[in-house]
Order: C-alpha cells, then sequence, then structure tokens
C-alpha cells in the first residue's frame, strides 16, 4: 500500500532531522514521490539551515536597558494619571457618594435630574463588551428605558438592540471571543424585551392603530436587517464566536417572526413605516398612582415637565418618577409586596426615595413628617407597570429590624389598597399588615410573641387575614386618592360616615398633633369610599391604647386620638412642614375603610401584648430624631425575578450585579421566590444606582445554608481564581475536568465555597448560558 | 530575583504575572527568557541582523504597552500572545520596507564559511526568504516557528490555535508552495 506524499514527507523529515537517515535513504523509502519528496526535503533542510544565529550578550544588555528605560517612562505617564485601584472605584470615582439629603429643594433638585436622566451617566459609562463596566452600563440603559413608556420602551429596545448589534460587529473584527458572548447575550435580552413590550403595547392598543403600526413595521425591518448582518457576521467570525452569535440571531429570527405572524401583527397589519419618527425618552409627569386603577401597561401620553400639584403647592414640586423596574419581567411581580429598608432619600408629593428606590406614595399619609435621612421601613406593592406603590411606612429601629423577620411572601391576588394596620403596636406591625403578609397573619402555629405584632400574634382562628381585601372591597379606589390629597373645601369637622367612627380625615394631617401627643401617635388617615372625609378623633386607631389595656381590640374599632388641631391646617390642605416633636415613629398606610368598614379585622382580637409591645417604641415627646442606628446595608424583599449575567431583579426592581466582588447568594433560591437582596444604594449624578450584595431566601432557612458565590473569572491559574478581585482557592476536589478546563476569562461561574474566611471553592459550576443555567438563573422563554 | 535559564513554570507563571503590572525586574526578566527566541524568529524572516534585534526590542516594546490588558492563564498561551506580537511587528516591518541583504562578514567568521560558499549560501538563504513572502502568513508562520525555533508540531497547534494534523498540513503545503516557487524561479 503507498503512502500518501504528506506522510512520507514527514516521516523522512523527522528521520533526517533527528539524524537517523540520510537524504537519499529517505527517498528509497517512497519510490512512487521520489522526485517530488527529494525536492521538498530539501527546500525544508535549507528551511532548517536558516536559523539565524543567537543574539550576542551585548544585544541583550542592550535591548535590556532600552526596555527598562522605556518601561520607566510608561509607569511615570502612568502615576501621572490617578486611577482609582479597582472597576468599581473607577466607575463612580466621578460622582459624590451618597448623601443625606435634607431640604426640600434637593429633593425638587432631584425630580429635576430624573427628568434630565437619560444621557449625562451613560455619557460618563461608555464601555464596551470588553470592559468590566458593562454589565453597570447595561443596567443603566435598562434604568433609562425603565422611565419611558411602553410604546418608547419598545422603540428604546430597538435601539438599543441595535447597539448590541454593533458591539457584537465590532468584537467580533477585534477577536474578542468574550466581549462576542457578552454582547451577544445583551442582545438576546433586549430584544427578547423589545418584543415583549411590543406585543404588550399591541395588546393595549386598538387594532390598526397608527402608532403601533410604526413600532411594528419598525421592528421588522430592523430585525430584518439584523438576520442580515447575523449571516455576515456568521461567515466571517472566528469559529469560537460562532456559537453566541447564532444564538443571537435566532432570537432575532424569533422576533421577527413574532413580529409578522403574533399579535402584533394582528394589531397593525396595515401600518406603514414612519421614517421621520424619532425614538425619544419622556419622562411621565403625572405618576402612575394618579391613576384610580392602574393598568398593566400604561400608554397614558405623557407630559415632558414637572408640574406642582395644585392641591398642594408645597415646596416641593412633584417629580417625574417612575420606578426603574424591569418593564416585562419573566415573572409576573404584578401585586407583590415588597418591603425596602434604608435610609429615607427624598420625599415629593407623590413619591418618596428609599435606599435610591423610588416609592409612589399611594395613599399613605403623613410621609413628610419623617426626617429625611431616617432609616425606614418601606412596604409596597408592585403595579402593573413595574412601579411600587407605598402602603406601610416605619421609621426602623436597629432593634425593630433585630426582631422582624421578613415574612412578606407574594400574594397571587393584587390588592394594592392599603390594609389595617391601626391596631399595630411597633413599627413592624405596619408592615406585617400588608396583603403580603397572608401567610403570615394566617399562620395557626403564630406564637403571639414571635412577631411581636398585633396581627400576627392574633390567635383567633378566623382571623381576617387581609382584611380589605377579603371583603371584597377595592381599596386603591379614585377616591382613597381624592381623600388622600387633601382639599381646600374639607371639613375639619369630625364626621363620621353612617356613624361609624373611622378615623382622621385626610384634611387633617396626621402630622399635625396637639402638643401633648406623643410622636408615636401619628395617626393614620382612613378615607371612605363615598370620598367624604370623616374625622373622627375618638376613632383614631391608637396603637398605644391598644397595647396599654392589653384588651383585644378590633383594629377597625378605633382609639382617641388628639384632636385635629383644624386651624393649623392651611386652607389648601397642604401638611404643614413637620416639626421636630412630631416626628413620628409610625405611619401607617391609610385605611380605606369603604362603606365605613373599619380596615382592619373586626373580628380579630388583638393578642395579649407581650412586655415588648406594652412599651411603646416611640422615642420620647422631646426626641427630633429617631433614635441613632447601626448603619446598615438597604435590603429589599420581593420577588426574585432573575439573576442573569448583568443583574439581579427583584420586586420589580433592576440591581447591578457588584463589579468588585462576587455576588453573594445564601441558600437555594428559584425564580418566584420571595428573596431578601442586600444592596448598595450609589447616588449618581442624576440617579441611584443599586448594586446588589447578596441575595438570600427570605424568610431565612432554618439551620445553617450554603452560601455561593458568583462572579466573573479573572486571573485564572492553576490552582486559584480571582472572582470579581476576589482570589479563590481551587482545591482539585473542587476542578471537575469539564468544568475546569473550558473556563476562561470572563466567564460567568457560581462557586460553592467550603471556606468563606480563606475564599477556598467547594465546587464550581459555570453559569451563563441556557445549557448551562442553574436554578435561581432565570433564562425566560422568548416571546 | 534572577531565574535560571530554564525556569519552572511556576516561577515563569510569577514572572508574567508581575510583568503584567509592569514590575521592572520582573519584566527584565521576562525579557531575558523570551528576547533569544523572539530574536531567531524574527531572524529566520528577516534577513538584516540589526534590524532583526531592533524589531526584537520592538516586539518587547509593543508588548509592555499591551501586558497591563493581558490575563495570564497558561504559559502556552502567553507564548502564543508575545509570538503574535512578534509577527504583527515583522508584518509591519515587511509593509514599511523591503529587507536587504548586507554582506555581514562577522557572520561568514561565526560560521566558518568560506567567502565564496557564503555567497552560495547567502543567494540560496535569499531566495529561499523571497519565495517565503509568496507563502500565506499562516504558512510563514508554521515555518518560523518549525525551523527558526525548533518547535514540536504540538506546541504550534497551541500557539496557533489549531490541532495538529492542521499544523502538518499547513507545514507540507508551505514546503510544498516553497517548492514549486524555487522551481519556477529557477527556470
Amino acid at each position: 500500500m503507498s503512502t500518501d506524499i504528506e506522510t512520507a514527507f514527514h516521516s523522512s523529515l523527522d528521520r533526517l532531522l533527528r539524524g537517523e537517515a540520510t537524504l537519499d535513504a529517505c527517498v528509497a523509502d517512497y519510490p512512487e514521490h521520489q522526485e517530488r519528496l527529494r525536492d521538498m526535503l530539501v527546500v525544508a533542510l535549507d528551511l532548517q539551515a536558516l536559523t539565524p544565529l543567537p543574539l550576542d550578550r551585548p544585544a541583550v544588555e542592550r535591548g535590556a536597558r532600552l526596555i527598562d528605560e522605556e518601561l520607566q517612562h510608561l509607569r511615570a505617564r502612568l502615576d501621572r494619571q490617578p486611577e482609582p485601584a479597582s472597576a468599581w472605584e473607577r466607575l463612580t470615582w466621578w460622582f459624590p457618594r451618597f448623601m443625606p439629603v435634607r431640604m426640600a429643594g434637593l429633593a425638587a433638585a432631584f425630580a429635576v435630574a430624573l427628568v434630565a436622566y437619560g444621557g449625562v451617566t451613560l455619557a460618563a459609562v461608555n464601555s464596551g463588551p470588553d470592559s468590566a463596566l458593562y454589565g453597570y452600563r447595561l443596567t443603566l440603559e435598562e434604568l433609562r428605558i425603565g422611565f419611558a413608556s411602553n410604546e418608547e420602551k419598545a422603540y428604546l429596545y430597538l435601539d438599543t438592540a441595535e447597539q448590541r448589534l454593533r458591539e457584537i460587529e465590532s468584537a467580533a473584527g477585534a477577536g474578542d471571543t468574550v466581549a462576542v458572548a457578552r454582547a451577544s447575550t445583551a442582545y438576546e435580552d433586549v430584544v427578547r424585551k423589545g418584543v415583549d413590550v411590543l406585543g404588550a403595547v399591541a395588546r393595549d392598543t386598538e387594532p390598526g392603530a397608527e402608532r403601533t403600526g410604526d413600532v411594528a413595521e419598525d421592528y421588522r425591518r430592523r430585525l430584518a436587517e439584523h438576520d442580515t448582518r447575523f449571516n455576515s457576521l456568521t461567515h466571517s467570525a472566528a469559529e469560537a464566536q460562532r456559537a453566541p452569535i447564532t444564538r443571537a440571531q435566532s432570537l432575532a429570527q424569533a422576533g421577527l417572526q413574532d413580529v409578522h405572524s403574533g399579535p402584533i401583527l394582528a394589531a397593525a397589519p396595515t401600518a406603514a413605516p414612519d421614517p421621520g419618527l424619532t425614538p425619544t425618552v419622556t419622562i411621565p409627569a403625572t405618576l402612575a398612582i394618579s391613576s384610580p386603577a392602574p393598568t398593566a401597561v400604561p400608554t397614558a401620553p405623557v407630559t415632558p415637565a414637572p408640574t406642582p400639584a395644585p392641591a398642594t403647592p408645597t415646596p416641593t414640586p412633584t417629580p417625574e418618577v417612575t420606578p426603574a423596574a424591569t418593564p416585562v419581567p419573566a415573572i409576573d411581580v404584578t401585586g407583590s409586596a415588597v418591603v425596602v429598608t434604608g435610609d429615607l432619600n427624598a420625599v415629593t408629593d407623590a413619591a418618596l426615595v428609599v435606599a435610591g428606590i423610588t416609592i409612589t406614595r399611594g395613599d399613605v399619609a403623613a410621609v413628610e413628617a419623617v426626617p429625611l435621612a431616617s432609616r425606614v421601613r418601606t412596604e409596597a406593592q408592585v403595579e402593573g407597570d413595574g412601579s411600587l406603590k407605598l402602603v406601610g411606612l416605619a421609621i426602623a429601629h436597629a432593634e425593630a429590624e433585630a426582631d422582624s423577620q421578613p415574612t412578606a411572601t407574594p400574594d397571587p391576588t393584587p390588592s394594592p389598597g392599603p390594609t389595617a394596620t391601626e391596631g399595630t403596636a411597633t413599627p413592624e406591625a405596619t408592615a406585617t399588615a400588608t396583603p403580603a403578609d397572608v401567610e403570615s397573619t394566617t399562620t395557626p402555629d403564630a406564637s403571639p410573641t414571635a412577631e411581636p405584632t398585633a396581627n400576627e400574634s392574633a390567635p383567633a382562628p378566623d382571623a381576617s387575614p387581609t382584611p380589605t381585601a377579603a371583603e371584597g372591597e377595592t381599596t386603591a379606589t379614585p377616591e382613597a386618592t381624592v381623600t388622600e390629597s387633601p382639599t381646600p373645601d374639607a371639613s375639619p369637622t369630625p364626621t363620621a360616615t353612617e356613624g361609624e367612627p373611622t378615623a382622621t380625615p385626610a384634611t387633617t394631617p396626621s402630622t399635625e398633633p396637639t402638643p401633648t401627643q406623643p410622636p408615636s401617635d401619628v395617626s393614620p388617615t382612613p378615607t371612605v369610599a363615598d370620598g367624604t372625609p370623616s374625622p373622627t378623633p375618638e376613632a383614631t386607631a391608637s396603637p398605644e391604647a391598644t397595647a396599654a389595656d392589653g384588651t383585644p381590640t378590633p383594629s377597625g374599632e378605633l382609639q382617641p386620638t388628639p384632636e385635629p388641631d383644624a386651624t393649623a391646617t392651611p386652607a389648601d390642605g397642604a401638611p404643614p412642614p413637620p416639626t421636630p416633636d412630631q416626628t413620628p415613629t409610625e405611619i401607617p398606610a391609610s385605611p380605606t375603610a369603604t362603606e365605613g368598614e373599619p380596615t382592619a379585622a373586626p373580628e380579630t382580637p388583638a393578642p395579649e401584648p407581650t412586655p415588648a409591645e406594652s412599651q411603646p417604641t416611640a422615642p420620647p415627646p422631646s426626641a427630633p430624631t429617631p433614635a441613632p442606628i447601626e448603619p446598615a446595608p438597604p435590603t429589599l424583599q420581593g420577588v426574585l425575578v432573575a439573576i442573569d449575567s448583568f443583574s439581579v431583579r427583584a420586586g420589580g426592581i433592576v440591581f447591578s450585579r457588584p463589579l468588585d466582588t462576587p455576588l453573594v447568594l445564601r441558600g437555594q433560591m428559584a425564580p418566584g421566590d420571595v428573596v431578601l437582596v442586600t444592596f448598595e444604594s450609589l447616588r449618581a449624578a442624576s440617579s441611584y444606582v443599586l448594586v446588589a450584595k447578596e441575595v438570600a431566601p427570605a424568610p431565612p432557612p432554618d439551620g445553617p445554608v450554603a452560601t455561593r458565590w458568583q462572579g466573573f473569572v479573572r486571573e485564572l491559574g492553576e490552582d486559584a481564581l480571582t472572582l470579581n478581585g476576589v482570589r479563590v482557592q481551587v482545591p482539585p476536589e473542587a476542578r471537575e475536568e469539564d468544568v475546569w478546563a473550558e473556563l476562561e476569562d470572563g466567564a460567568l461561574v457560581e462557586i460553592e465555597l467550603s471556606d468563606a474566611a480563606e475564599p477556598s471553592a467547594a465546587a464550581i459550576r459555570r453559569v451563563g448560558s441556557a445549557a448551562q443555567s442553574f436554578s435561581n438563573l432565570a433564562l425566560a422563554p422568548f416571546g | 530575583m534572577l531565574l535560571d535559564a530554564e525556569p519552572s513554570e511556576e516561577q515563569l507563571n510569577e514572572v508574567i504575572r508581575r510583568a503584567a503590572t509592569l514590575d521592572r525586574e520582573a519584566f527584565g526578566e521576562l525579557y531575558r527568557l523570551y528576547v533569544d527566541r523572539i530574536h531567531r524568529y524574527i531572524a529566520y524572516q528577516v534577513s538584516d541582523r540589526v534590524l532583526a534585534e531592533d524589531l526584537a526590542n520592538q516586539v518587547f516594546l509593543r508588548a509592555m504597552q499591551a501586558i497591563g490588558r493581558y490575563q495570564h492563564r497558561s504559559i502556552p498561551e502567553f507564548n502564543g500572545w508575545i509570538y503574535r506580537i512578534a509577527k504583527n511587528v515583522v508584518v509591519d516591518n515587511w509593509r514599511a520596507t523591503r529587507s536587504t541583504v548586507p554582506l555581514d562578514e562577522a557572520l561568514v567568521a561565526e560560521r566558518g564559511e568560506t567567502l565564496d560558499a557564503h555567497f552560495e549560501s547567502l543567494a540560496r538563504r535569499e531566495e529561499l526568504r523571497e519565495a517565503m513572502q509568496s507563502l500565506t502568513e499562516d504558512q510563514r508562520q508554521v515555518l518560523s516557528y518549525r525551523f527558526a525555533l525548533d518547535m514540536s508540531h504540538r506546541e504550534i497547534a497551541q500557539i496557533m490555535d489549531r490541532n495538529e494534523p492542521a499544523i502538518r498540513a499547513l507545514q507540507f503545503r508551505a514546503v510544498a508552495a516553497l517548492r514549486k516557487v524555487m522551481a519556477e524561479d529557477a527556470r
């Protein structure tokens, strides 16, 4: 059998170079290739003879001196350019660290800044997919899009997809496989969201509506163009880059198909493109809470400039605030409860900002009474548009936080109205009176002392867990909004509708107590269904009274409260500015006593007060501010939507992943679980940046839980790697061959720690693709 | 720190990591360990000894600028990285100027050749270098690695991110192409 010439050549050359045979002998072994083989071996030997002489020592020394001099110049140049040490510092050095905002003027400035948001920060952070800041940039873009209406979101997602595609092309051209993968993943994300939003717009728009047609046509045209560009990319890209590109292209094609054949087409079958249409981002002037019945996909026209609310001519203008939320989460968190604990950054007529998270005020009164920079615990509910609506607020004390375990669980039935909190004796009780606390209030074995709250410790088996919702009443009613906003003609005279004592009227600022009123006696501001304020001073819930006598008292049987000082109420109903002695420790949600019914469960007896309950947690009246609290990072408790390569999404909020430390995961979690996100809130020039630090189940599981780290691999070594700046040892037993061998710079991995003190891995899993997803990484199905 | 001429893999990893932080001592050590290989690689493709020395230094200057972005994982990967820089330096030089072949009497003396033999050898080498210009970039690379640096097919495969059979085939096609070009020139 004859040997092919290539084999003959290599075999002969090896023998020649090893000195095992002469040229003639080699050629003689392959007579069928004799002539050609000889010529080729001669060429090869000539090539071998070309080997140059090594550098002499003086040449090496000359070169070494040259290199050393140049190195010193380079170091000197770098030293003249002060650069923060970590990637996060490089990102944030230019904006001031968070400072408490104590003046209403600053709140106004914040509102204006929110309007201006969109370009400043993004211009400052112009990082590509090869940068460590890329994830941060994507999160910022997500936040920016979160401010827009749905139709605008559709445009913005399409524009963002265009930008992602350019990044893919650029990274592929530069041969950066990691950057191609990152940009491709980001492309998939925005196309998926864009088509989802487009579908939502189409569903909420009259069939054939022109604007929807414009957007849908734009999607058809540009996604088709993307498909073509992906084809070119696939042909020109290196083999290692093709997988993510193909995946991104598949998503573009799926999106195109959806736009062509899905409900989007049905909504706009004949629309023609409008070449002159330029997508813009306009911040809604009116908040979602202005709408009595929030729709799942708000498409109301927006007003570009902030306008102070006419009925509330306070120095604080109405901000243009829409919470930074995931527009179309993979998991619908609408109606679920969110508990945010952190410093109160700003308060306006329409919203408050807690730890950088904007929460529309809903029906909760007397928020102005809470000093800015106080550490507060807020309860909110995720609205259909992803915004958060406040349902309860309390000043958080360190000891109260320590006692209070997160108990909120998502309520599948949206019941946005705040529920009774009158019977609560401590600030925590306020928090537990939301719809999210159904489970905790109905737990049969709930110990009265397990949670120092009136409702949760209610032993009655027939206790109504959600008094308002259980009665089928619509709590978030227009009337509630009307009565919440003070009106000039509102009578300060207490008038109980249908003879039922309800609560302090909205026209009486709950922050206007008599001089004898202890700070904790800030009254709730219930409303009635007919919109008539029915202030009954005697009927105002008094947590202290309930706790003091220990008598089970239905929350609806309201306890005496200081008489409202009608003369102190401004004619326009605007609440006066808080004074130091009005500092509340508890600001319960407004009980919406529909039809005059008490909003709390009447049959629910208050528990035997524990000693702790008997003692008001409020500071003494002379205390102008809450008791000092230990500094603690802000937290958000809400439904986990996803943890992906770029963000952590929970409770309608998008958190950026940390850049300089791994993301800590405690215990097992899955999308849909209620989790506690510990985060950092950084004040940017015109917004806040939320960086998730840790995600844990809520409530925490009993016993020890495994702690895992997630982060991006750097400095991969033989037995260690660096995860977001933290060096982690990887002993041999943790190096599963198929994972370890495939690891690469920039890969997102999850590490089970065997020792967190001296970081050491027990196991490593790769994260970041559908095939390698794990339980808490949500990769939503397309569409 | 002065490493042995053949440092251990661990030592070399440490030097590379420190050099990535622009540590002077480490970068100097890196230069000492790699300059001869880089010079050989360049000199194989450039006939001017002085130019080859200059280009070798250029490789390290470029590496100095880029090493901050290099993420070290393995020595073969570092080798590939620095040889890619060397390749770019050579290509850039070819684009800028055509090399000449100076008579280097010192070379003759060092090789112990007679002047006539040297001229004949020089002509042959120049003929080869000229012929190499007609090869593809990958073909030139594989010949340089194989014959100038005496790398195995496996080592070349690691650096060029190919598999071993592909490298063997590439080398075969390169030699075959050279033979064909030189045969045509002879006619």
